[in-house]
């Protein structure tokens, strides 16, 4: 799966987490913080971590309190997973 | 269980607020409450390196929210370990390190200390509204020439479609199964071969694991999912969405209609338009 592609179904997940829903698309590139950025609370990175567990069929099992700081770092956590 | 901001005792399950989440630990002493991780505020994000499990007073615990204590109902006191046990597991893994924000984090810690069992209620919640989360998916593609009808699944269906005698409709019933397929594996993660297919009276086919409505208008096969009940027409009047590309007119009708998403496949891959190509 390419690094497009996974963003593009990140995109997909945000679009459940967050209740601005698709107005939110329009903010997530590589370089969005999740949380200054985009303006997710905990409980909607828990989700996110979650939906992408049962999206992609991984396990965050190394993950520490500030792992993922922009979208381009849960790209490529999910990236090196697949590979 | 019942959270109350009650007076603690050595043994306790205590919990704080912080936004959204809640931070857990276990009380053995105003001077000694012991957690995994300090509380996540953005001041001790900053300065705390690896997560480990240790002990703060109840002040740094709390860092001026409200502290709540775990009120056990009967069947949890009976299953819940021995307050001392308790206290003697939690300080024994003090410095314990192995953080994991899902899987390992400060409410896996105090519930294998006071029952002995790792779990997360916050985690499960989350994964509980994931799984149960408004599907619905909205299948597009071009009908291709000479559709094979080699992979539809079931048997009884392809034999039905063979008997379409009109072959451009014969065709783009291949097509809407074979995206039916797709929209199965991308929305569900489930092959049709799995996901319990059967055929009502009327005729009608329906699955055990989804809603789906399918059609095709203008050379346009169309094919909707949904984990609540759905239709779909092309080309239709009334409350339409009308594409830029292809130039159909899409009605969709069901319970989830506020979360559709709309995708478009091609050669084998599949891709999220969104809402951003509607006029």
């Amino acid at each position: 799966m390419s690094r497009n592609e996974i963003l593009e179904q990140l995109k997909e997940i945000l679009i459940t987490a967050d209740e601005r829903g698709a107005a939110l698309l329009d903010l997530v590139t590589e370089d969005a913080r999740l949380q200054e950025d985009l303006g997710l609370s905990s409980v909607n990175l828990l989700y996110l971590i979650i939906a992408v567990e049962e999206t992609f069929g991984i396990r965050f099992d190394d993950v520490g309190v500030n792992a993922f700081p922009t979208v381009g770092d849960v790209v490529t956590y999910i990236e090196g997973k697949l590979s | 269980m019942r959270w109350e901001p009650a007076a603690c005792r050595a043994g306790d399950m205590v919990r704080i607020r912080l936004g959204s989440v809640y931070h857990y630990g276990v009380f053995a002493g105003e001077d000694e409450v012991i957690q995994f991780g300090l509380p996540p505020t953005a001041e001790n994000r900053a300065k705390e390196g690896e997560v480990k499990v240790l002990a703060t007073d109840i002040d740094t615990f709390a860092c001026g929210c409200i502290v709540e204590t775990a009120q056990l109902d009967r069947a949890e006191q009976k299953r819940r370990l021995p307050p001392d046990e308790t206290v003697r597991r939690a300080r024994s893994r003090i410095g314990e390190a192995g953080y994991n924000i899902l899987h390992n984090n400060c409410e896996h810690f105090v519930n294998e200390c006071v029952f002995g069992e790792s779990r997360c209620t916050q985690e499960e919640d989350v994964r509980r509204r994931w799984l149960s989360r408004p599907i619905c998916d909205v299948y597009l593609m071009t009908i291709p020439e000479g559709c094979s009808d080699a992979d539809i699944y079931p048997e009884k269906r392809r034999q039905e479609i063979m008997k379409i005698k009109d072959a451009a409709a014969r065709n783009a019933a291949v097509c809407l199964w074979q995206l039916l397929e797709v929209a199965a594996g991308h929305s569900f993660h489930t092959a049709l071969r799995g996901a319990g297919l059967k055929r009502r009276l009327g005729g009608r086919w329906v699955c055990d694991s989804f809603s789906f409505a399918l059609t095709f208008c203008h050379g346009v096969a169309a094919v909707a999912v949904s984990n609540a009940p759905v239709d779909l027409q092309l080309g239709g009047s009334g409350k339409t969405r009308r594409l830029r590309q292809p130039p159909v007119a899409i009605d969709v009708s069901g319970a989830h209609v506020a979360a559709v998403k709309f995708f478009w496949a091609e050669n084998g891959a599949v891709t999220l338009m969104g809402n951003r190509f509607f006029e």
